[in-house]
């Protein structure tokens, strides 16, 4: 049953953003906030296969991923390929570190990056998620654990 | 000195770069690399002094390159730049001849350590 499978809290993933956002984009604090419209976001997901299986995905308003981006980049102005790249890797630090609080051993995949949002599998339930304001702009992390059996030729 | 940077993100890469700065190690030369193959090609012709990578990139990740550089007689100091930092994650790439591993997020202060560990001056 899935309270008994160990899943990550919101305060975790709350934890992790900021400590990715602070690090790599700017010290304004992340408040409590609503996620992003769904018709002008990017998002990025990557998935944790092996010993526990979850995706970690991150959602960004288009402004908040471009402006979030050109902070990245060092540039006034980011290009759609740097935005991407930006949205990409901050699913990845975030997915990292999910990966690192959940048991091992594990594999994490590349990030799948999407202008817009991405639907999680049809076997994911959300177990956590953070959504904040960052300068007014909206700025969300997910975490879904994957109930369904893992994918033939699935490796580590 | 000569620093090859592995990372399919040339954002990351660009932030490594930043941060070597602010660490006080802005002044060596840069070569970039974006797979775990180019890298073991661009560490053949541009014989770096110290190689930072990635761990998760496509075509070979960063611990196959590792390893095919350490089968192929290479010793050259190879530290490990991943989001990534479990202790399994660190003893995989200490067994395999990493002589650090730097979590994402990390610091500049962070980066001048691994460095020191690494000898770079």
């Amino acid at each position: 049953m899935i309270r008994d499978v160990l899943a990550p809290t919101d305060a975790d993933v709350t934890m992790l953003l900021a400590e990715v956002w602070a690090s790599y984009v700017d010290a304004e604090p992340l408040v409590p906030g609503p996620t992003a419209a769904s018709d002008d976001c990017w998002s990025a997901t990557t998935t944790v296969s092996g010993a526990w299986r979850g995706t970690v995905s991150v959602q960004l308003s288009a402004e908040a991923a471009q402006r979030a981006a050109a902070l990245m980049v060092g540039v006034a102005a980011a290009t759609t390929v740097e935005v991407a790249d930006a949205v990409g890797e901050l699913a990845n630090m975030v997915g990292g570190n999910v990966k690192s609080l959940m048991p091992d051993p594990s594999s994490l995949s590349l990030p799948v990056v999407r202008a817009g949002t991405i639907t999680p599998p049809s076997d994911a339930i959300e177990v956590a998620a953070s959504s904040v304001s960052w300068r007014g702009l909206p700025v969300s992390a997910h975490v879904h654990l994957l109930t369904g059996p893992e994918a033939e030729g699935a490796t580590r | 000195m000569k620093i090859l940077i592995a990372d399919d993100s040339r954002v990351m890469r660009q932030i490594v770069q930043r941060t070597l700065r602010q660490a006080g190690h802005g002044h060596h030369e840069i070569v970039e690399a974006e797979n775990g193959r180019d890298l073991c090609e661009k560490a053949l012709t541009t014989s770096p002094d110290l190689i930072l990578s990635d761990w998760n990139m496509p075509e070979m990740n960063g611990i196959d390159a590792l390893q095919r550089l350490r089968e192929g007689g290479s010793t050259i100091p190879f530290g490990f730049v991943t989001s990534e930092g479990s202790a399994e994650m660190r003893q995989i790439a200490e067994t395999a001849g990493a002589l650090f591993l730097i979590a994402k997020p990390f610091t500049p202060e962070t980066f001048a350590e691994a460095l020191a560990v690494a000898g770079v001056v």
